[in-house]
C-alpha cells in the first residue's frame, strides 16, 4: 500500500529525514517510535504534503501512485488520512458542515454522487458513538472549545467518517488520560479492516497496549534504525532509547 | 499551495465578472448636469413638492455650498465633479397602477437581480420597494400592509400622502448640516423609501428595498425614512446593485431610523454596487449617512454585508437617547482589487442602562484597503452603559491593507467598555487541515471565511443570509491567500 | 494660538538643527482639537502662560530621589546640565554642540503628528546631553533628575542616547519641580540602538500640579535591538507623552508601557507610535490609567506595519478605571497594517473598581479607603511588573506613592 524509499526531507535547510525506508501492506498496523527530534512528526507532515518541508531525495508510492506528486487534498481524496497531533480550530465552521464538504469533495473526486443528508446524518450518529463523541460536538465549530481529549476523539471520528485506506496517527496519545486513550484506541481498532492500514506514531509504549502493532520501528536521527515485532516496544519502554543510540553509534 | 492561494486564486478572482453589470434599456428622463438652485427647484417641481420641502432642499444646498468634502477617511479617490453629474434620472413612466403595468424591461432587470416581484409576491411574502436611478418604481404588498396601518411606499408618495409624518421626522436624526454628503443628499434627493409602523404593530413580513443605478452620468441620492412607533417591530432589508461602467458613479444616500419607546428596527443591507474593474477603473462611490435614534427601551440593529463599491464611506450609527435602549452593529466588509472601504459605526450612549454591541469583520484581498472606524461615546449622564466591540481583520494578500481606528470616549465611571481587535493572515494551518481532509484550497478558503463571518451572517434574515453567503464567496473566490 | 507668541521671550540656540526647527515653526499655530493627534487635548491651559529660560539654584532634596544602587547620577536644571550636582563615569558630553551632529532639524520619525513641541525644544534648548552607552558585559545604569524651578520657567532639554552594539543600558529619569508659579518641562529624547543593543528608558513624571509636561521620545532601532520605554505619570496639570519608535532592522523588539493617574483637573495624554519598518519584529504596549476628580486620560496607540514588513507581532492593551463621575477617558488604539503575515491585536477596557471585590474586602474588616487602595494598586501592578528588577519595581512604587494617595506601597 505504502512504500517509502530513501526519503530525505529538510526544513529551512536543515535535514530531518535522512534516508528513511518503510513498507506498509494492507491490513497491517505499524508503530513508529523514537526519541524527541528523531523526525516522527516530520514523517507525518511529509506524507500529508505539508509545504514547509522540502523533499530532497527518495520516493513515496501510495497504492501504486507517486504520492509526492500529489497535492495535499488529492492525497486525502486518494485515501490518506492524518490524525493531527494538534488538531486545528476553525471558528464558525461546524463539524457537520466541514465533514460533509470533505466527504462530498472526495465522492466527487471518485465520480460518485453527493451523500444524501439523511444518509450523512445516520452516518454521523453511528460513527460518533464509536468514539463516544457527544453528538452536540458535531454541531459545534471544528475543534473550537474542545478539550484535548475531545479533539483527539474528533480526529478519530473524522477518520471513521472519511474511511481512509491509510491512516497516519501522529502522537494521538500524547496528552490523553487513560480513559480517553482507551476510547481513541477502541475507535481505531474498530476501524481496522483487511484492506486498510495504519501507521501509529508515538513516543510512549502505552498506546500500543491498546492498538497492537504488527511491526514496531525505531526512528532515530531521520532513519529507521531498528524494526521488530510488537515486543520491541516493551523493550524500548523498559530500557529507554539510549541503548538504540549507542547501537547506532557503535555501528 | 500557498502559492496557489496568493497568486492563482487572486487571479481567478480578478477575472470574476461583476454579475450585475448589465444595463437596462428603458426610456428615461434625465435632467441636465450640474447643481444650482434652479436644478433643485426643478427637481422639487417635477415631484410636485410642497413649499416646506423645497425650503428644506434650498437650505441644505446653502449649507452644502459652505462645506468641504471630508478627507479624514483612509481612502484615496478622485473627488467627484459635482457639476458633472445629473441629479435626476427617472424611468419615463413613473407611476404604475399595478404590477402588470411595469415595463417588461424593468421586470427583466429585477429578475436578473434575483428579486422578481412576482415570485416574491407568491412565495416569500417579502414586501419590496424597487428604486431605480433615484425613483421608486414599484412597491408590492401595499394593500396587505395597509390593513395593519403600515405605510410602506416611495418617499415621493409619502410626501404627497403623509406629509405630516415626513415633515415631523425628516432631518431629525441626520440634520442637513451633518456632513458634506448628507447636506448634498438633503438638497437633491430624488426618491427613496418611506416606512411607518404604527404603535404596537409587529410588521408580519420583511420589508425590502432594492436600489439600482442604471443611467450613465447620474448620481443616486435616495432618502430612507423609517419610523417604528411605540412597541412596533420591523425588519427592513436593502440591496444595491449598479451596471458596470467605466466612470465612477456617486451614491450619496441618507437613511434615518426612528425607534420610538419600546420599538425595534432591524435594518439589513447587502451592498453590492459595482466595485470597479480589476484595474480599479470605474465603480460606485458609496458615501452614505445612516443613523438611527432609539427612544426609551427601543432597539436598533444594523447588519451590513459590504462587498461592492469602489470607495465606501459609511458609518451606520445609533443614538441611544432613551434609557434602556440597545444599539447593535454587525458588519462584514470585503474589499478586493483596488476597492477602498472606510466603514464602521458610532454608538452614542446618552440614556441610562444603554447597551451596544459592535461586531465587525473586515476581509482585505487584492490591493484593497479596508478600514474599520468606530466611535463609542459614553455621555456623562449615561449611567451603567455597556459596550462590547469585537473587530477582526483578515488579510488575504501582502498587497492589501487592514486598518482599525477605534475611538472610545468615556465620561461616566459606571460604564463597562470592552474593545478587542485582531488582525491576521488567513490561517495556513487551517487551510492545511482542510486540505488534508480532501477539501480543495478554494473551498477551504470559502469555508474558513464564511466561518469567520458567521457571527454577522447569522444576524441577517434568512432571505438575505443565503444571498450574502453567495456574494461573499463570489467576492472572495480566488481572492484569498 | 501662534507658536511665535508662545516663544516670544525665548532665545534660540542658533545651532544648525535649531535654526532648521525654528524655520519649520515659522507661521505655525499650536494644534487644536481638530487635529487628529490632538483631538482630546486642549493646549490652552499651557499656551496661555508666559515662559522664560531661567537658570537657578535648586532646593529640592535630591537624596530623597536618587536610587541608591545607581552609580551614575546627572542633574538637569531647567534644561541645563549641572556638572556640580552630577557624578558619573560614563561617556557623556554636554552643550548644544555635543549633539549637533546627531539631532536632525526635523523629525526623525514620521508619526503623522507635527511634533511642534520637539521643534520648540530643538530651537530653544540652551544645552544638550550626549550619552553613549557601551557596556556589553553588564547593565550600564544611569539616573537623571530633571528639575524645573517654576516661576515661569521653561525647561527645554535635549538628550541624545545611543546604546552601541551589544550594549545594555538602563536610564531612569525623574522629573520634579519646585517653587511657585507655572513651569513647563519640554523634554526631547533621541534614542538609538545599534545591533543587538538593549536600551531601557524609565520616566517618572512627578512635577507639581501647576506644571506642564511634554515629553517627546524618538527612537530608531537597528537589527535585533530592543528599546523599552516606561512612562509613569502622576503630577503636572497637563502631561503629553509622545513615544515614537521606528524599527529599522530585522528582529527588533519594542516595549512601551505606561501607568497614569489623574485627579482634580489633570490631563494625561499618552501617544505611542510604533513604525514596523522591518521584518520579524515585535512590539508590545501596555497602558493602564486611573482617573479621579475631573481628570482626563488619553491613550492613542498607533501601530503601523509597512508593506513587506512580514512576520510582525504587535500587541496593544489599554485599560482604564474611572473613579469619579466627572472623570473622562479617551482611548484610541489604532492598527494600520499593510503586510499580511502579521499577528496584531489590541484591547481596550474601561470600567470601575470591582464593587464585589470592594465589598468582600470590607466584609473582612478592611476599611473602604484601604480597600480602594488595594484594588487600585493591584490594577496598576501589571505595569510595574514589567520592570526588570525587584528593586526598580519597589523604587518606582515608592516614588509614585508620594504623588498618588491611592497607591499602596506597603
Amino acid at each position: 500500500m505504502l512504500k517509502i524509499q530513501n526519503l530525505h526531507a529538510e526544513i529551512d535547510g536543515k535535514e530531518i529525514l535522512k534516508g528513511l525506508n518503510l513498507e506498509v501492506k494492507a491490513g497491517e498496523v505499524h508503530a513508529i517510535m523514537g526519541p524527541n527530534g528523531a523526525g516522527k512528526s516530520t514523517l507525518a507532515s511529509v506524507l500529508a504534503g505539508k509545504e514547509d518541508y522540502e523533499i530532497t531525495e527518495g520516493s513515496v508510492e501510495f497504492e501504486g501512485k507517486d504520492l509526492l506528486d500529489m497535492e495535499t487534498d488529492e492525497r486525502a481524496k486518494e485515501g490518506l488520512f492524518l490524525a493531527f497531533q494538534y488538531p486545528v480550530e476553525i471558528p464558525g465552521v461546524s463539524n457537520i458542515n466541514f465533514l460533509r464538504t470533505a466527504i462530498n469533495e472526495k465522492r466527487e473526486y471518485l465520480g460518485q454522487e453527493p451523500i444524501s443528508a439523511k444518509d450523512f446524518m445516520a452516518m454521523v450518529r453511528e460513527r460518533s458513538k464509536l468514539v463516544e463523541l457527544d453528538s452536540k460536538l458535531a454541531n459545534r465549530s471544528v475543534n473550537v472549545g474542545f478539550s484535548g481529549g475531545e479533539k483527539k476523539r474528533n480526529e478519530i471520528f473524522q477518520m471513521a467518517m472519511l474511511e481512509p485506506k491509510l491512516s497516519v496517527l501522529d502522537e494521538t496519545d500524547s496528552g490523553l488520560d487513560i480513559d480517553a486513550l482507551r476510547i481513541v484506541a477502541k475507535g481505531v481498532n474498530a476501524l481496522k479492516k483487511e484492506d486498510t492500514a495504519s501507521i501509529v506514531i508515538t513516543h510512549y509504549q502505552r498506546l500500543l497496549d491498546y492498538i497492537v502493532p504488527d511491526f514496531v520501528h525505531v526512528l532515530y536521527d531521520g532513519k529507521i534504525v531498528k524494526s521488530g515485532p510488537k515486543e520491541l516496544a516493551l523493550e524500548l519502554e523498559e530500557k529507554g532509547y539510549d541503548w538504540i543510540k549507542e547501537e547506532v553509534v557503535n555501528h | 499551495m500557498a502559492d496557489y492561494t496568493e497568486n492563482e486564486l487572486a487571479k481567478d478572482l480578478e477575472n470574476k465578472e461583476y454579475e450585475y453589470g448589465f444595463t437596462t434599456n428603458i426610456e428615461s428622463e434625465k435632467i441636465p448636469n450640474g447643481l444650482n438652485e434652479d436644478i433643485i427647484r426643478l427637481i422639487s417641481s417635477k415631484k410636485n413638492e410642497p413649499d416646506w420641502l423645497l425650503e428644506f432642499r434650498l437650505k441644505s444646498f446653502k449649507m452644502w455650498e459652505q462645506m468641504e468634502e471630508p478627507d479624514w477617511a483612509h481612502v484615496k479617490y478622485q473627488k467627484p465633479d459635482f457639476q458633472g453629474i445629473s441629479y435626476y434620472a427617472a424611468p419615463k413612466k413613473q407611476k404604475y397602477e399595478s404590477w402588470d403595468d411595469v415595463d417588461p424591461e424593468m421586470k427583466e432587470t429585477m429578475s436578473k437581480l434575483g428579486i422578481s416581484l412576482e415570485e416574491q409576491k407568491r412565495l416569500t411574502g417579502v414586501a419590496v420597494d424597487f428604486v431605480m436611478d433615484s425613483v421608486s418604481v414599484a412597491t408590492s404588498f401595499k394593500e396587505k400592509l395597509s390593513e395593519l396601518g403600515i405605510i410602506f411606499c416611495s418617499f415621493s408618495e409619502a410626501v404627497q400622502e403623509h406629509p405630516d409624518l415626513v415633515k415631523k421626522y425628516l432631518g431629525t436624526v441626520v440634520p442637513q448640516s451633518d456632513n458634506f454628503y448628507a447636506a448634498l443628499n438633503s438638497a437633491v434627493f430624488s426618491d427613496g423609501s418611506f416606512c411607518y409602523i404604527p404603535k404596537g404593530v409587529k410588521c408580519p413580513m420583511e420589508l425590502s428595498t432594492y436600489f439600482r443605478i442604471n443611467e450613465a452620468g447620474t448620481g443616486q441620492f435616495e432618502r430612507t425614512l423609517l419610523i417604528a412607533d411605540e412597541n412596533a417591530y420591523v425588519s427592513y432589508l436593502e440591496g444595491c446593485t449598479a451596471p458596470q461602467r467605466d466612470e465612477n458613479q456617486l451614491h450619496a444616500a441618507v437613511v434615518e431610523l426612528i425607534s420610538l419607546d419600546g420599538a425595534e428596527i432591524k435594518y439589513s443591507t447587502v451592498q453590492n454596487w459595482f466595485p470597479g474593474d480589476k484595474e480599479g477603473k470605474g465603480g460606485v462611490f458609496n458615501f452614505v449617512t445612516k443613523r438611527g435614534i432609539c427612544h426609551k427601551g427601543a432597539k436598533i440593529s444594523w447588519t451590513q454585508v459590504e462587498t461592492g463599491s469602489a470607495v465606501t464611506w459609511k458609518y451606520p450609527s445609533c443614538i441611544l437617547k432613551g434609557d434602556d435602549s440597545v444599539g447593535e452593529f454587525y458588519s462584514v466588509a470585503v474589499t478586493n482589487n483596488h476597492q477602498m472601504a472606510d466603514t464602521g459605526t458610532k454608538m452614542i450612549h446618552l440614556g441610562k442602562n444603554t447597551k451596544s454591541t459592535i461586531i465587525s469583520k473586515g476581509i482585505s484581498a487584492g490591493k484593497s484597503q479596508n478600514s474599520y472606524r468606530g466611535l463609542v461615546k459614553i455621555d456623562r449622564k449615561a449611567d451603567n452603559a455597556r459596550n462590547f466591540t469585537q473587530c477582526d481583520s483578515l488579510l488575504m494578500t501582502d498587497r492589501c491593507g487592514a486598518h482599525t481606528f477605534p475611538y472610545i470616549e468615556c465620561e461616566n465611571p459606571t460604564a463597562q467598555l470592552e474593545h478587542e481587535a485582531t488582525t491576521s493572515k488567513i490561517g495556513e494551518d487551517q487551510i492545511f487541515y482542510c486540505l488534508q481532509r480532501g477539501i480543495d484550497e478554494e473551498k477551504a478558503i470559502g469555508l474558513i471565511v464564511n466561518g469567520y463571518c458567521k457571527d454577522v451572517l447569522n444576524k441577517l434574515p434568512m432571505e438575505f443570509a443565503v444571498e450574502a453567503q453567495k456574494l461573499l464567496t463570489i467576492s472572495l473566490e480566488g481572492s484569498v491567500g | 494660538m501662534s507658536v511665535a507668541e508662545f516663544v516670544k521671550n525665548l532665545k534660540p540656540n542658533n545651532s544648525e538643527f535649531g535654526l532648521k526647527s525654528k524655520a519649520l515653526l515659522e507661521g505655525k499655530d499650536f494644534p487644536t482639537t481638530k487635529d487628529e493627534y490632538w483631538k482630546y487635548t486642549r493646549l490652552r491651559k499651557l499656551t496661555k502662560n508666559e515662559f522664560y529660560q531661567k537658570d537657578g539654584s535648586i532646593s529640592t532634596d535630591l537624596n530623597s530621589i536618587w536610587k541608591e544602587d545607581i552609580p551614575n547620577r546627572l542633574v538637569v536644571v531647567n534644561g541645563i546640565y549641572s556638572p556640580e550636582l552630577s557624578k558619573h563615569n560614563l561617556n557623556i558630553t554636554s552643550g548644544i554642540e555635543s549633539i549637533a551632529k546627531e539631532i536632525p532639524g526635523k523629525d526623525e520619525i514620521n508619526s503623522g503628528d507635527d511634533q511642534i513641541f520637539s521643534l520648540i525644544g530643538k530651537a530653544y534648548a540652551l544645552d544638550g546631553l550626549k550619552i553613549d552607552l557601551n557596556n556589553t558585559k553588564e547593565w550600564d545604569q544611569l539616573q537623571i533628575i530633571f528639575v524645573n524651578t517654576q516661576n515661569g520657567a521653561i525647561a527645554n532639554s535635549l538628550i541624545r542616547i545611543k546604546a552601541t552594539k551589544n550594549a545594555n543600558a538602563r536610564v531612569l529619569c525623574n522629573y520634579v519641580s519646585e517653587g511657585a508659579g507655572v513651569g513647563f518641562t519640554n523634554s526631547y529624547f533621541n534614542l538609538e540602538t545599534e545591533a543587538n543593543a538593549n536600551l531601557e528608558l524609565i520616566n517618572l513624571q512627578a512635577e507639581n500640579p501647576n506644571c506642564f509636561h511634554v515629553q517627546s521620545v524618538n527612537g530608531v532601532q537597528a537589527r535585533d535591538s530592543k528599546i523599552s520605554v516606561w512612562n509613569f505619570s502622576s503630577g503636572a496639570d497637563l502631561i503629553r507623552n509622545n513615544v515614537n519608535i521606528r524599527q529599522d532592522g530585522k528582529g527588533c523588539d519594542t516595549h512601551v508601557n505606561g501607568l497614569y493617574y489623574g485627579e482634580e483637573k489633570q490631563h494625561v495624554d499618552n501617544h505611542v507610535f510604533i513604525d514596523h519598518a522591518s521584518e520579524d519584529c515585535e512590539s508590545n504596549e501596555l497602558f493602564k490609567g486611573v482617573m479621579n476628580g475631573q481628570a482626563t486620560g488619553v491613550f492613542n496607540g498607533r501601530v503601523i506595519v509597512r508593506k513587506d514588513s512580514q512576520r510582525i507581532n504587535a500587541f496593544q492593551q489599554n485599560s482604564n478605571i474611572l473613579l469619579s463621575d466627572k472623570a473622562t477617558i479617551n482611548s484610541k488604539p489604532e492598527l494600520e497594517i499593510y503586510a499580511d503575515d502579521v499577528k496584531c491585536s489590541h484591547g481596550s477596557v474601561t470600567g470601575q473598581l470591582d464593587e464585589n471585590a470592594l465589598f468582600y474586602l470590607k466584609a473582612r474588616g478592611i476599611s473602604e479607603d484601604r480597600a480602594r487602595k488595594m484594588l487600585v494598586s493591584s490594577f496598576l501592578e501589571e505595569v510595574v511588573e514589567t520592570l526588570a528588577t525587584e528593586e526598580l519595581k519597589n523604587y518606582v512604587v515608592r516614588q509614585m506613592a508620594q504623588k498618588i494617595d491611592l497607591l499602596d506601597h506597603e
